[in-house]
């Protein structure tokens, strides 16, 4: 089930244009072959890095760059595989996260579809500046042309020497093997995909000790996202000055994102970090109709008014907008789209998927939920505007892993731009949208008498 | 009045009389108190104020007791039931119990346990020892139980729980995370994609037209057994949005009509049932 065009799933559409860097391999290079590969300029880097550059400077390339891991933390690159470099113990892994959290986000799927060998030679390149012997990528289990395909990629390379023991002749080994992993959103966060990966319910663990420290089996394990993968290969084949040549200073290089929702032409996209928002909706063909709001960076991200779309696509701005970049996810919502209702989904979904490990998450967004559930049917409680924004302050403080502080974020920003909708809904009973149903329902049950 | 000292003289009156009271500190070890035989203690399972259990079947309990000695079944925080199985399970005596103390009528059980269904040991043996039974190797696993019988039936779970010599709870709590299935389907599974592309898309309406039509609710299969309706964040449709996904295969992007139009067809074509399934290899 592959379009013949790009080799990749019907699921994945790239869109033309942008600032194509990681995507611009795809559809030209073969996915299953090596030789195609190679002859794109493949593995140059992995050989620049092993050659020339050893591990040390491999790491201040990628210092040089700026790179930041692009599954939404957006923590320096350097730092942490200096950090794995630095911890002592034997053993270390690195393991490539193409859990792919969100289902929306399409980035990893697309390069693991499209380009296996791109994403398996940042995995070396990593490797080889950690001191890793041993690395994981793990992919979720129903992307399984991805599997497919980078598990023979892993077996070409390790027939080329590129992979496996004592690659390119030098003393520098590196067993890759490809993991299936649960389908869940938690899943993708760091410390429970380390618990998966040891065959336990993927939940995440408290930090510090940070991965880096003591991670896969109490070695230094460096985490780190696929598609940051891609691009520290891209910088050890290109060199760190070329890969600042696009992007914002604080934030170099380009960004994988997925755009959904109400566009002309939904699909993935390459831009450089710091391209406007409305930019990267008119890549998608515009919004149909008027666009009210975009929803950036998914479940953990926020809502930005039509009006903000000059706002450029990075770490800062988008977290100072009250958003984040999360994994690429970007949903356009127009003038039928009630606010309300979307966070209401937002914060149902993280309710949803909650692994149930830390209380404030757990029961948190299910109280989240429920209350605004009341607003939308307007039978609010006197407080419950106040008690969403109560109850959201908590949880952000009190959070295990950044899924749980970031869930609220879409209710959050939605409740400072839109307060109308909600006074709306709450007081009157009306979806200035025109999209719920809003007649007052009775509560499910009368709160118990004589409580 | 105030009188110098009769403060502290009503201190020590409570005193006074707390010494020469008889003591109610057992020197339990050796002297015990009589209880009656079958006196087990009384535990119990938090509730919300509507009844429902405030416990998500995480398996974090069970996980940790030193002992094993922690069993548990009950419906997750998606309504799944986990652990189904067995009749005498604590949390299923107090589910009724819970909704009656809570003014609600006591609901049949949701998700009738259907706990027999036979496996295929042998393979699922080989399944196991080609992944070199390691537990970084679950997930794989489960995925080819999944494919096989299009659920993860409890026994293949015990089984793969006794082959790898895995406690159970880690088996069950690793299984309920990752959008397995843990009930088998009848007739045709329809799964509408709920993921926030698919919702912005017009998922919603799609949802709602099917709902109306087969006139079931998402976890629910309709009276002639010939569709099962669930919903999933996991269709991953992407640029198919939105989709929905018959048994295995995706379709989309779909407008209502088209949505409707699929499921009707699907319908007149036989479905595999579960004993089907348990054969097929």
């Amino acid at each position: 089930m592959s379009d013949s065009s790009t080799g990749l799933s019907p699921q994945i559409r790239i869109l033309p244009g942008g600032d194509q860097r990681l995507l611009a391999e795809i559809g030209i290079v073969d996915p299953t072959s090596l030789e195609s590969y190679r002859k794109a300029g493949g593995y140059a880097g992995l050989a620049r890095a092993v050659r020339k550059l050893g591990p040390e400077g491999t790491i201040d390339e990628v210092a040089a760059a700026g790179l930041r891991g692009r599954g939404g933390g957006g923590y320096p690159t350097a730092d942490k595989w200096r950090a794995a470099r630095a911890a002592p113990g034997d053993g270390k892994v690195v393991v490539a996260n193409l859990i792919g959290a969100d289902p929306t986000a399409l980035g990893d799927r697309a390069l693991a579809e499209g380009n296996p060998h791109l994403l398996l030679e940042g995995v070396l390149v990593a490797a080889f500046a950690t001191g890793a012997s041993d690395a994981i990528i793990a992919v979720r289990r129903d992307w399984t042309v991805a599997i497919e395909r980078l598990r023979a990629a892993i077996a070409d390379a390790e027939a080329a020497h590129l992979a496996g023991y004592l690659v390119m002749g030098t003393d520098f080994s590196c067993v890759v093997r490809v993991w299936e992993g649960a389908a869940a959103l938690v899943a993708g966060e760091e410390t429970a995909l380390l618990a998966a990966l040891a065959g336990d319910r993927g939940m995440p663990v408290i930090r510090p000790p940070y991965p880096t420290e003591r991670g896969l089996g109490g070695a230094p394990t460096t985490v780190q996202n696929g598609e940051t993968l891609a691009h520290a290969a891209w910088i050890a084949r290109n060199s760190a000055k070329k890969f600042r040549a696009i992007g914002s200073k604080e934030a170099p290089g380009t960004k994988l994102v997925s755009v959904y929702g109400r566009v002309a032409e939904p699909g993935l996209v390459e831009v450089a970090l710091g391209t406007p928002l409305s930019g990267i909706l008119a890549f998608a063909g515009g919004g149909t109709g008027t666009t009210k709001a975009v929803f950036i960076g998914g479940p953990g991200g926020g809502a930005l008014t039509a009006k903000e779309l000059d706002t450029p696509y990075d770490y800062a701005s988008l977290h100072a907008a009250g958003a984040g970049i999360g994994l690429g996810q970007f949903l356009v919502a127009d003038g039928d789209t009630c606010m309300v209702d979307s966070a209401r989904f937002f914060l149902d979904y993280s309710a949803r998927e909650a692994c149930g490990k830390a209380v404030p998450c757990r029961i948190g967004t299910k109280r989240l939920v429920e209350t605004l559930d009341r607003i939308l049917v307007a039978t609010p409680r006197p407080n419950d505007l106040l008690l969403l924004r109560e109850l959201a302050r908590k949880m952000t403080d009190t959070a295990l892993c950044h899924l749980e502080a970031r869930a609220p974020g879409p209710m959050l920003t939605t409740l400072d731009r839109f307060p109308d909708e909600y006074r709306a809904h709450a007081e009157r009973g009306e979806c200035l949208a025109g999209a719920c149903r809003t007649s007052p329902q009775p509560p499910l049950l009368a709160p118990l008498a004589g409580l | 009045m105030r009188i110098p000292g009769a403060g502290i003289l009503k201190g020590l009156r409570q005193t006074a009389r707390n010494y020469w009271a008889p003591k109610v500190t057992n020197q339990y070890p050796e002297s015990r108190p009589t209880m009656p035989d079958r006196w087990r203690g009384r535990l119990d399972l938090i509730y919300d104020p509507f009844g429902e259990h405030k416990c998500e079947v995480c398996f974090q309990c069970a996980q940790v007791c030193p002992v094993e000695a922690i069993d548990m079944s009950g419906f997750d925080s998606t309504g799944r039931r986990i652990r189904y199985g067995l009749p005498e399970i604590y949390d299923e005596r107090q589910d009724p119990n819970a909704y009656r103390r809570a003014g609600l009528p006591a609901e049949p059980m949701r998700n009738a346990a259907r706990w027999d269904q036979e496996i295929d040991t042998p393979w699922l043996h080989g399944v196991i020892d080609g992944f070199g039974g390691r537990p970084e190797a679950l997930v794989a696993i489960f995925s080819a139980v999944e494919q096989r019988y299009g659920y993860l039936p409890e026994r293949a779970l015990r089984e793969v729980s006794e082959r790898m010599s895995i406690h159970w709870a880690q088996i069950f709590g690793a299984a309920g995370l990752g959008g397995f299935r843990l009930l088998p389907a009848d007739g045709h599974l329809v799964t509408v994609c709920t993921c926030a592309a698919c919702r912005f898309a017009g998922g919603e309406a799609l949802l709602e037209a099917l709902r109306a039509d087969l006139g079931v609710s998402p976890g629910e299969t309709t009276a002639d057994g010939a569709i099962s309706l669930a919903t999933s964040d996991e269709v991953a449709a992407g640029a198919l949005s939105p989709a929905l996904r018959i048994d295995t295969m995706v379709y989309g992007p779909l407008t209502v009509e088209q949505g409707r139009h699929v499921v009707a067809e699907r319908r007149k074509a036989p479905a595999r049932t579960k004993a089907a399934a348990g054969k097929a290899s």
